[in-house]
């Protein structure tokens, strides 16, 4: 569980060195829950909201299908299609994880992306607000609900 | 041991060699690979991939066709390339290494992928 | 310098192998003729500060002292690669071309040097000599072979001209800046800015399609790749990239924001194409500090 003040934009700098580094075409982190923390290349809000909301659904899926299989959760997901590529990778940060969403075409590659993810890493955990100790823990039944709340508003559904 | 521990043994056995890495040439992941202690396979095998992805598409564009060899020629050493069937095979080299016998060695490697 | 001094020195250099008083020490030991001290006090210093080209000029002029005239060309090749505009690795490289009788390059780096000190009496007595031989060659070449026509196949090269005696003068077509260089050979070399347009040279198929805009854009994108992989591979930096393909050999060379680009048929060696390039870089270089 994260508890980080609210410090608007502090991964902005770190994500936009990634993305002009690895030469992804999109790319947004995320709190597991779906919230956005930075984002860059997106033309909307809504498709900022509708990636995040989608990513969080697969990154806690993929993490229970790890716990049934290999008794662990599953690190990282990678799709290629015909002309993009995405990439899902953990953030661990000192008292949480974030997740990204990365999209690229030709002009990258797999592997570039994960070279460039670990200096991501490693900024971020260097730029990360300082932990607030009075905020109230994010409870886990708290993140079902935000989860399931931003999809129904995705697919419509109340 | 995999399949292409020959090779890689091959042209790690010339002076001079610090790295040989082959890599999948679409996604820059290592496939197999031997370096000295320092030097990062991962980085090489990605970003020699790209470069050689960049410059397949220069080349073809400008009509001079597919790539077949590649050296990138540093203050501190060298960075020799060659692919065939979506495989890469990368050379480390200090820059005191034989490049005439490493290129022959390396294209003897892809041959054999 | 007394011996205390050098010992001083040497005692500093022990206790903290990164000061910079390698350079005075190795200065020193030059100059006491006490060369393989010189030469393994400058090495290590520089192999300490890659990017300091005294550094680099010191192994030189040591490994030229000691007759090490490989060596010397390389330092001063790793301090024109930092610095392109250093006027003693121009000045030491142009000497060594001299006594190897590489005379065109020895002239290319001693107009250079001249152009840097107007005042240098060696480097004058130097260049004179190798004009004047060169002058020699190209009267003898004159009156003995007929006339050459003009090749075909990717490039059109114009006739030789006589040796350029001084950076060419901005009123020189920048296209015809690399002429004296690639001769009557089939190969192109062009002069790309940070954008990748055209700043020198010129790429004229046999069908007269000039050719060299497109090839300069497609390629400054490999010059960028190079120099983020650079970044990375901890090799210091890149000084020559040389490609193969199915049908051409082409080789760049970075020259500050500019990169040098040289093209050649398949069967042209590899060698002469990389020599072509070297060739290519000392005159872009000139030429681009006649500009400033």
């Amino acid at each position: 569980m994260i508890r980080h003040s609210i410090s608007v934009g502090w991964a902005d700098a770190p994500l936009k060195h990634f993305v002009d580094d690895a030469r992804v075409e999109l790319a947004v982190l995320m709190h597991p829950s779906g919230q956005v923390v930075a984002q860059h290349g997106f033309q909307n809000r809504l498709d900022v909201q509708t990636a995040c909301a989608l990513s969080a659904a697969i990154n806690a899926t993929a993490d229970q299908l790890g716990m049934m299989i290999d008794g662990a959760p599953f690190r990282g997901l990678h799709y290629a299609g015909q002309a993009r590529q995405l990439h899902l990778a953990q953030v661990p940060l000192a008292d949480g994880m974030l997740v990204l969403l990365s999209v690229f075409d030709e002009e990258s590659s797999l592997g570039i992306v994960q070279l460039y993810l670990d200096e991501l890493r490693a900024a971020l955990a260097a730029a990360a607000p300082p932990v607030d100790a009075a905020a109230p823990p994010a409870l886990a039944e708290d993140f079902e609900r935000e989860l399931n709340s931003n999809l129904a508003a995705l697919f419509g559904r109340k | 041991m995999s399949q292409f521990a020959p090779l890689i043994a091959a042209i790690t056995r010339h002076r001079g060699v610090t790295a040989c890495v082959v890599v999948s040439a679409d996604d820059g992941i290592v496939v197999d690979g031997t370096a000295h202690v320092g030097v990062k396979l991962n980085a090489f095998a990605a970003l020699t991939a790209s470069l050689l992805r960049k410059t397949t598409r220069a080349s073809e564009a400008a009509g001079f066709g597919a790539v077949t060899f590649l050296e990138l020629e540093a203050t501190e050493g060298k960075v020799l390339a060659s692919g065939r069937g979506g495989l890469l095979v990368v050379a480390v080299a200090e820059p005191r290494v034989n490049v005439g016998l490493l290129r022959v060695e390396l294209r003897r490697a892809v041959e054999a992928l | 310098m007394a011996a205390d001094d050098i010992h001083a020195m040497s005692e500093t250099l022990a206790a903290d192998p990164s000061s910079l008083v390698f350079l005075p020490l190795a200065e020193a030991l030059l100059a006491r003729g006490d060369l393989v001290r010189a030469a393994r006090v400058a090495q290590r210093g520089a192999t300490r500060h890659p990017q300091r080209v005294e550094a680099h000029d010191l192994v030189a002029r040591i490994a030229l002292a000691a007759g090490d005239e490989a060596r010397a060309e390389s330092a001063w090749a790793s301090v024109l690669g930092i610095d392109p505009e250093f006027g003693t690795a121009h000045r030491g490289l142009g000497l060594v071309r001299y006594r190897q009788g590489r005379l065109e390059e020895a002239a290319e780096h001693l107009g250079y040097a001249l152009h840097q000190d107007p005042h240098d009496a060696p480097v004058r007595a130097a260049l004179d000599a190798v004009r004047g031989v060169l002058a020699q060659r190209a009267a003898a070449e004159a009156a003995a072979a007929p006339v050459a026509e003009p090749a075909s196949g990717p490039s059109a090269p114009r006739a030789s001209a006589a040796l350029p005696a001084e950076p060419d003068a901005l009123g020189d077509s920048p296209a015809r800046l690399f002429d004296p260089v690639l001769d009557d050979t089939k190969l192109v070399a062009l002069l790309l800015d940070d954008d990748g347009l055209v700043a020198a040279g010129e790429y004229v198929t046999a069908e007269g399609q000039d050719v060299g805009a497109e090839l300069g854009a497609h390629l400054v994108g490999v010059s960028d790749e190079a120099d983020r992989a650079m970044r990375h591979f901890k090799l210091g930096r890149w000084t020559r990239l040389v490609i193969e393909t199915e049908a051409a050999t082409i080789a760049l060379a970075p020259d500050g924001t500019e990169t040098v680009l040289v093209a050649a048929p398949h069967e042209v060696p590899l060698g002469f194409v990389r020599r072509t390039l070297d060739r290519c870089v000392a005159v872009a270089r000139r030429w681009l500090a006649a500009a400033r």
